[in-house]
């Protein structure tokens, strides 16, 4: 553990960053000493890569200073911030996964020898890889055929041949199983050892006890609190900074709901995606909500396609009694799903409302056998635009250029119109307004009342806890709690999500 | 649901690198096989002069493919949107008749040949920026194909423009060591692509771009930097393709550039088979260029008319996209 | 709160979601009048094109503005058109159809043989428009069945049909039905007259490309398809059967192209082999200058039509004016290429994502991010 008396080595303060009116970051400050790995937590949204991408010249700040060993510096641009000393080892993995181990690791740094000597650049590879990391990689494989925990070594040991002095986790662990952990701790143990500032940036806070000294939280784009961990402070604690209040237990507005009928709407039996998911079992009844969480990788991205049938999957998945084969087949037997991705996969953005509201029920619309009828679509989705008070109210709209909320009403609006039963909804509220949320819930509530079955995938804990009759928390690929949605706190669900607690009995 | 349609998965199970292995060797074996084939179906086939020849047809094929296959590795080989040049054979049609009309007109055979290819460096000049711009690659050189073309039309005057001069017929009749000359100029060509492609940071940050060029840009690359520099080379070898193959022909022949389009992409995207990584490359545009030109020598030998060659490459090239589209299920 | 991150969402939101080097224009407030004309700008490149054609050509030829010469223009343009037409279909629906040469020469043969060897009319066509069904069913079966990209499976079809011609014609020996009894019924179709004005192939465009564009626009399975081309994986999440509606595109692309060479075989009362891949090119870029015209960057049945037609006064411009056949292929790409470089730069001067956009750059790249589940090629089949 590194002590106060370690000199400061880079110095955030008062970061300011706008996006239109939308205000990311107010006056953050954050410090890193040397040889210290400082843990960076916030709710999605909360800054954290923000911040970062302001570190790594991605984005300028709109104020404030920044200091690198007690010099001011500016980072307009990602070279500044490599040349700088910062380093960034991303969330995403770039790179190109037709190129070998060595090509992938000393590209853009290759040497100009006039012929490359490929034998001796993958002897160099496998050495800097185990030099780096302590593990042993066969520097000749392709990218491609390498396990994801394999290829973040390449990220890894990139980082740490640039020597930098300020490296910077986003969320590094989530791909990686245990033993693989311990390894990446250990290479982090290794370059603070030499003086490098580490900010660490994880969800999984039973790791960020491990390996960090100092956890800063972000809240809504400001500081929210430090909170160190070899002085007396507690994972309760960040927890309680990251939710905003010292929570005690959740408190639910609405009755308890009970199912309409026993005969289940959903039925999915053993619903596995290889490597993302590890068998999903589950029942959801007419006028039931249930909601699944966890944290990156823990499955919890891929459910939502395999249960529709947009990605593959083993297992079954039976909607209102009917065998589901594929997505046509979901939607034809009752089925709406609402995709996280909401631009991409949700919204049609280059068709208008009335066409978006009206995309999964062209029959209804159609006359003499197959025409469209205007006159239909303009009823239909007028009457939709109506009850979900889309903004504006113009069915000529085009959807791309809607706001994010009202973008949702209208994909959500477009299983209000094939009166679907059974909904599944991943990440329905994120990027969305407040209020557009609110109304987002009211009308789900309407649609439970009425008889749907409906299943949530939420990375929002508000959201679940706030909505859900039944929680299951994933953890890397496997359901690990199955709570009551009634009584449960977001704390408590964070802590089975991120590893800190496991729960071996569901409730 | 479809394979394609599978997410990369957070934990990736490693794949069997000998499979990929195999397969590339089965390419070289299938030709390997093919032309064993023709040499014993064929008194003819495997004749000291008949092996120059189609050596010397291959030429053309491989170096107008190299080119390509510049363009395929530093573009993405997904055709629709990324890196292709349609305008290659149109460009091989021009430079052979800017060289042919040049020596006609009494230039010496060194700035005929330099005229030429500066006019198709031009092309592909055009083409790089386009494309730089953010243009299309297809629709890009689908215009310049046509501008060319056209070139090509006014500048012949739409007549078959004899190709004379010391230079070109040692291209066509000349042979040091046995080797005809074309053959010479192939290797020459190849071993430099082969070097400049695979024995190069050029090269390997090409395939990089092609690859991912988000994981090119991060690593401190300018994607549209090689992405431009593509095209440039392509119309530049296209170009001398043209030369060589005019040089063969004795003449510039109006609209023989439309003809070879189709071969020189058949023998681009066949190289790929060829490739453990299964990516276009140097020397399996070459082992292709020799497989299609020794296709048709051969069943021309056995008797088989020409229509069904043009069949054959149709089916060849079938198969390689299966072969590919076998490897992107796997791969995913 | 949130745990994780959300997924990467493909259209760039902020400056920063660009690689390096992309060039923003993102971040600048614009007033909505401003950014309404930098939106309007790049679709009227088309019509200004088009009008400046009509007015260098008109200045320089006294014959070029007469009705006479503008109604030759239009009978000159007929077989283009269809064939744009059909190609408007495969373009709409995502994809790209290279072999409708291929469907337009095999339909062409096959009615110009039949009508050789005496058979009546309605089986010449009938005949035409199978073999056109045909290279659509493999086009078809080669993209959806065998997953092959678009381009080159129908650049194998190119090839093969090429072949398969000269097999079938003994070498590319041209049919000629001069020397023959030509049914009535079949010599209308090239030869009409309507209101003994209007070049009956004319009315025969219009009534495919009415047909046609009312399919694309107005009917369920036009929204389908276009939503399906969009959007693949949206569509699929809406309930659409992805691959089957692109497959009818196709096939209905052939079909098209067939019907053209169907009039082409009666137009010429022949049939030369490997004529139909010379319209290709041309209908190509007839769907791309069309496409600007639409406000989302779509090909619709009447900008491919605007395209053909600025094509068609294009060459009969340069010909009034003297200028050989050569230079029109010249004059052709030019105005192609200066057509869609424009339409990228206004575009990307206007700052908005707007669909134009997505038409004409190349989509950002697939970042190799293995948590971000990738539902790339929508299907409707297959087992779970």
């Amino acid at each position: 553990m590194t002590s106060v008396s370690e000199p400061v080595l880079l110095c955030l303060s008062g970061i300011a960053k706008s996006f239109g009116s939308a205000r990311a970051l107010d006056d953050v400050d954050l410090t890193v000493r040397r040889g210290e790995v400082l843990g960076l937590v916030g709710e999605n949204g909360a800054g954290k890569s923000t911040l970062i991408k302001i570190l790594t010249g991605l984005y300028t700040a709109d104020g404030g200073t920044i200091e690198l060993d007690g010099g001011a510096v500016q980072i307009n641009r990602p070279a500044d911030a490599q040349s700088l000393g910062i380093h960034v080892i991303h969330q995403e993995r770039h790179l190109a996964g037709r190129l070998t181990v060595a090509e992938n690791l000393y590209l853009g740094h290759l040497p100009r020898t006039g012929w490359l000597d490929r034998g001796g650049l993958e002897r160099r590879a496998a050495e800097d890889i185990k030099r780096c990391t302590g593990q042993s990689l066969d520097a000749g494989l392709l990218t491609d055929e390498l396990t994801v925990a394999q290829q973040q070594l390449i990220q890894i040991t990139r980082a740490v041949l640039a020597e930098p002095r300020v490296l910077i986790l986003d969320e590094p662990t989530a791909p990686l199983a245990s033993g693989e952990v311990e390894q990446l701790f250990g290479t982090l143990r290794r370059l603070r050892g030499q003086g490098v500032g580490i900010i660490y940036v994880s969800h999984y806070l039973q790791e960020l006890q491990d390996i960090t000294d100092r956890i800063t939280v972000l809240r809504n784009g400001r500081n929210a609190g430090d909170i160190h961990l070899g002085a007396g402070g507690t994972l309760q604690d960040v927890v309680e900074l990251m939710v905003g209040r010292t929570v005690t237990e959740f408190d639910h507005a609405r009755t308890p709901r009970t199912p309409i009928t026993a005969e289940p709407a959903l039925e999915i039996e053993a619903l596995a995606v290889p490597g993302a998911l590890e068998g999903l079992d589950l029942q959801i009844r007419p006028g039931e909500v249930v909601a699944i969480t966890g944290l990156v990788g823990s499955g919890v991205d891929v459910v939502a396609d395999a249960i529709t049938g947009i990605i593959r999957a083993s297992g079954s998945v039976r909607v209102n009694g009917h065998a589901v084969r594929d997505s046509a087949g979901f939607v034809a037997a009752g089925g709406a799903y609402v995709p996280s991705n909401r631009r991409r996969d949700g919204l049609l953005i280059r068709h208008t409302v009335a066409e978006n509201l009206t995309a999964a029920s062209l029959r209804k619309i159609s006359r003499f056998g197959g025409f469209l009828s205007k006159a239909r679509e303009r009823a239909l989705s007028g009457r939709l635009i109506d009850r979900l008070d889309v903004r504006p109210a113009d069915g000529d709209a085009v959807g791309g250029s809607l706001s994010g909320g009202n973008q949702q009403k209208v994909v959500l609006g477009k299983w209000l119109a094939t009166e679907a039963s059974v909904f599944i909804l991943d990440q329905p509220t994120s990027g969305v307004d407040v209020g557009s949320r609110a109304q987002i819930y009211a009308h789900l509530n309407g649609l439970v009342d009425d008889g749907a079955a409906v299943l949530v995938v939420t990375v929002d804990l508000e959201e679940l806890v706030g909505i859900a009759d039944r929680i299951l928390v994933l953890h890397r690929g496997r359901v690990v709690a199955d709570l009551s949605g009634h009584g449960v706190t977001t704390d408590r669900v964070l802590t089975i999500a991120s590893g800190a607690e496991s729960v071996k009995e569901p409730a | 649901m479809s394979t394609t349609a599978t997410p990369t998965a957070p934990v990736a199970v490693p794949r069997n690198a000998t499979r990929k292995s195999v397969l590339a060797w089965a390419g070289y074996a299938a030709v390997v096989l093919v032309l064993g084939f023709f040499a014993v179906a064929s008194p003819h086939f495997a004749t000291p002069g008949n092996i120059g020849a189609v050596l010397t047809q291959a030429t053309v094929f491989a170096v107008a493919g190299i080119g390509l296959s510049t363009v395929i590795a530093t573009g993405g080989d997904d055709v629709l949107t990324g890196g292709i040049d349609l305008s290659v054979g149109a460009v091989c049609g021009l430079a052979g008749t800017i060289a042919a009309v040049a020596t006609t007109a009494g230039l010496p055979a060194g700035t005929a040949i330099l005229v030429s290819l500066a006019a198709a460096a031009a092309i592909g000049v055009t083409n790089g920026a386009a494309v730089v711009l953010g243009l299309r690659p297809l629709l890009a050189t689908l215009a310049t194909m046509g501008i060319a073309t056209s070139l090509e039309l006014v500048i012949s005057g739409n007549i078959k423009t004899a190709l004379d001069g010391e230079l070109f017929r040692w291209l066509r009749e000349g042979s040091i060591a046995g080797l005809p000359a074309a053959v010479l100029v192939l290797v020459a060509i190849g071993a430099l692509a082969w070097w400049a492609l695979g024995r190069t940071p050029f090269g390997i940050n090409s395939y990089a771009v092609g690859n991912n060029a988000t994981a090119a840009a991060v690593a401190g690359l300018n994607p549209n930097r090689y992405r431009f520099g593509s095209y440039v080379i392509s119309s530049v070898l296209g170009g001398a393709a043209g030369i060589l193959l005019a040089s063969r022909l004795s003449a510039a022949v109006p609209g023989i550039g439309a003809q070879v389009l189709l071969d020189i992409i058949l023998v681009a995207y066949m190289s790929a088979v060829f490739s453990r990584r299964l990516v276009v490359n140097v020397p399996g545009t070459v082992v292709a260029a020799v497989f299609v030109a020794g296709l048709s020598n051969g069943l021309t030998l056995l008797g088989v008319t020409s229509q069904w060659t043009g069949a054959a490459k149709g089916a060849l090239i079938l198969l390689v996209l299966a072969v590919v589209a076998l490897r992107g299920r796997n791969a995913r | 709160m949130n745990l994780t991150q959300e997924r990467s969402t493909p259209a760039p939101t902020t400056p920063a979601n660009l690689p390096p080097g992309t060039g923003t224009a993102a971040g600048t407030p614009r007033t909505t009048a401003a950014r309404r004309a930098g939106a309007l700008a790049p679709r009227l490149i088309t019509p200004v094109a088009l009008a400046a054609v009509l007015f260098v050509f008109g200045t320089m030829s006294p014959v070029f503005l007469t009705a006479g010469n503008l109604l030759g223009v239009l009978a000159q343009l007929s077989i283009l058109g269809l064939v744009a037409t059909g190609l408007t279909i495969a373009v709409r629906a995502g994809g790209i159809d290279l072999s409708i040469g291929v469907a337009l020469d095999l339909s062409a043969l096959a009615a110009a043989a039949l009508i050789y060897d005496g058979y009546r009319a309605w089986v010449a066509i009938v005949a035409g428009l199978l073999f056109g069904l045909l290279v659509g069913a493999i086009n078809a079966a080669l993209i959806f069945l065998l997953r092959i990209p678009p381009f080159l499976a129908t650049l194998s079809v190119w090839f093969i049909g090429t072949s398969v011609q000269q097999l079938l014609t003994g070498g590319g020996a041209p049919t000629y039905l001069s020397s023959r009894p030509v049914p009535e019924g079949f010599a209308l179709l090239g030869h009409g007259w309507f209101l003994d004005t209007i070049d009956g192939t004319i009315l025969i465009l219009v009534l495919v490309a009415l047909g046609t564009g009312l399919l694309l626009s107005a009917t369920r399975w036009g929204r389908a398809v276009t939503m399906a081309g969009e959007q693949p994986t949206a569509a699929a999440i809406g309930g659409l059967r992805v691959r089957r509606l692109g497959a009818s595109a196709y096939i209905l692309c052939s079909l098209v192209a067939a019907f053209a060479g169907v009039v082409l075989a009666s137009r010429t009362t022949s049939f030369v082999p490997g004529s139909g891949q010379s319209y290709l090119m041309d209908a190509i870029g007839a769907v791309f200058i069309g496409a600007t015209l639409s406000k989302f960057g779509r090909a619709t049945v009447p900008g491919t039509l605007v395209g053909v037609l600025l094509f068609a006064l294009l060459s009969n411009g340069m010909n009034l004016i003297g200028l050989s056949f050569f230079w029109q292929g010249l004059g052709r790409g030019v105005v192609l290429l200066a057509i869609l470089v424009l339409g990228v730069l206004l575009t990307r001067r206007a700052g908005s994502p707007s669909a134009l956009n997505a038409l004409f750059r190349r989509p950002p790249p697939r970042t190799q991010s293995p948590k971000t589940s990738q539902p790339v090629a929508p299907t409707t089949e297959g087992s779970r």
